[in-house]
């Protein structure tokens, strides 16, 4: 038998549960914070909690919720890639709203933050949801044996 | 083997989705400006909290002494990106020629 390497386990981390995820996205913002000037050293507590844990988090509750529903593999896996995705910018306008709005209230400003972030990116988050689908079937077909071994599919199925 | 064609139709109909919500914008609004929602997000901040300053700077607009030019940000995002691709694509043609293999091995 032919043994997977290590790395196509990393590849489907998420599948694994979002704690890894958590790990590898504030890897990510470290290099983009220190080497673009994307992020900072001083949001990164901000942003690994908006990208990297609360977005993961609501993609994985909400894929086993649609899995225990019985919802189409799929359209289970397209909402909840599009609707992780969308909360990470919701908090995103959360965290803005809660640091900077001594000029006006919390509401208003997280309700001008959430038409910026939220309404930006919600075709963003419907590609994001597209794209998500289509590894998801390249996977299926193609790597069933490592899906297998992270319990994604069930043997005998 | 129906399957499978199905799954076939569905890629290709949910990639020229991807594509088409990308650029349509770019046909149908045709005067509008494209900017980003972080220079968005940072005006917004100058009205929502007007005395707010800066009290950090990225280290590498500090090395440099300036902002990283545009064209070089953009650069760095797509070596980003094609280092991506680039272990998906390795990967997926792995898993592609393994299912070939073990196909011929049954035979």
């Amino acid at each position: 038998m032919r043994r997977p390497g290590l790395n196509c386990y990393r590849g489907i981390a998420w599948l694994r549960g979002p704690a890894a995820v958590s790990i590898l996205g504030l890897i990510v913002l470290v290099f983009q914070a220190i080497l673009l000037a994307h992020g900072g050293l001083t949001t990164l507590g901000a942003n690994t909690f908006s990208m990297a844990i609360a977005g993961p988090f609501v993609s994985y509750g909400l894929f086993q919720l649609f899995k225990k529903l019985k919802v189409n593999r799929k359209v289970s896996v397209f909402f909840a890639a599009f609707l992780g995705d969308l909360f990470t910018y919701c908090v995103t306008a959360f965290q803005l709203a809660l640091a900077h709005n001594s000029a006006t209230s919390f509401s208003v400003a997280l309700k001008e933050n959430l038409v910026i972030f939220a309404g930006t990116q919600l075709p963003l988050a419907i590609v994001e949801g597209i794209l998500t689908v289509v590894i998801v079937i390249g996977l299926e077909s193609y790597a069933k044996p490592e899906l297998k071994a992270v319990g994604y599919i069930r043997e005998g199925k | 083997m129906e399957k499978k064609k199905n799954n076939k139709l569905l890629v290709a109909v949910l990639l020229i989705l991807a594509v088409f919500i990308a650029f349509a914008p770019l046909f149908m609004l045709k005067d509008a400006e494209f900017g980003g929602s972080d220079d968005k997000g940072n005006s917004l901040i100058e009205e929502t909290d007007p005395d707010y300053e800066p009290w950090a700077a990225p280290i590498l607009e500090v090395i440099l002494g300036g902002e990283l030019p545009g064209e070089v940000e953009s650069m760095l995002f797509c070596v980003q990106t094609g280092i991506g691709v680039g272990i998906i694509a390795f990967l997926m043609g792995r898993f592609v020629e393994r299912k070939k293999w073990m196909k011929d091995e049954e035979e």
